[in-house]
């Protein structure tokens, strides 16, 4: 099974580019490949509860769970915008830059989303 | 901060102590970095952060800084309540991660070779397709 990481920079309203990342996310899923997403800088606001999911992004991200898909989440970049703790959705982890070298190292591709 | 929610191997920021050698055979990573200016101060940092990491586990790293992304090579940076970008390039060139400048970007902004911290690489634009085709993984900032 390929591996598919994608890198999300952007914050949930910038334009439609958090949207489309996670849309690639779970077609490649659907496809059969396996779909890691990695939140970085503004990209930890997205399972921000009172701040990032409201609208069409809280059904993205649990059906994304839902469906294997692993979601992890910049513990420094979240700290540094206070969304930690109780207002993360449950299933995405808090977790360090080592987490992604070892997506990258586990990847056949790697999308950046910015 | 962020070691409440960090394992001690998983961390955020990375001690350059614990850099190593980069192995060539590892394949490498290349960094397109955009954004190096204070008001995307967190964009910048990451990827700088980033850089470290990937030199940390052994792998080589290439960071191309294109547009504003040449600001963070700038000497002589001084802001007060945070840490310097440029201080924080040199962690990345000091441990062997390659820095490429784009000499388009430097022009438009008026930064001449001698602004720039010390053991950059400038190059042409075109140097972007070379590097695409000697590394794995490309992230952009």
């Amino acid at each position: 099974m390929k591996t598919l990481t994608i890198l999300i920079n952007s914050s949930p309203y910038s334009m439609e580019t958090t949207k489309t990342a996670m849309e690639v996310a779970q077609t490649a899923n659907d496809k059969g490949y396996n779909v890691k997403v990695y939140l970085y800088v503004d990209g930890t606001w997205l399972p921000h509860i009172k701040r990032g999911i409201e609208g069409p992004f809280k059904d993205m991200l649990e059906n994304a769970l839902n469906s294997g898909i692993e979601i992890t989440s910049c513990a420094r970049c979240a700290e540094m915008r206070e969304a930690v703790d109780e207002d993360i959705l449950d299933g995405i982890p808090l977790v360090g830059l080592f987490t992604l070298t070892n997506y990258i190292d586990e990847s056949n591709t790697v999308l950046t989303f910015r | 901060m962020s070691d409440e929610y960090c394992e001690p191997e998983d961390s955020c920021t990375v001690d350059p102590a614990s850099i190593v050698e980069p192995d060539i055979e590892k394949g490498g990573v290349l960094l397109i970095a955009f954004k190096g200016s204070y008001l995307t101060w967190d964009h910048s940092d990451s990827v700088v952060e980033l850089s470290k990491a990937i030199l940390a586990v052994g792998k080589p790293v290439t960071l191309f800084l294109k547009d504003d992304g040449i600001l963070m090579a700038k000497k002589g940076q001084n802001p007060s309540d945070i840490d310097s970008l440029g201080d924080k390039l040199k962690d990345t060139v000091e441990f062997k991660g390659r820095v490429l400048v784009c000499k388009d970007s430097m022009k438009r902004r008026g930064i001449k070779p001698e602004d720039l911290i010390d053991n950059l690489e400038l190059v042409d634009p075109s140097q972007i397709y070379r590097e695409f085709m000697i590394h794995d993984t490309v992230l952009t900032f």
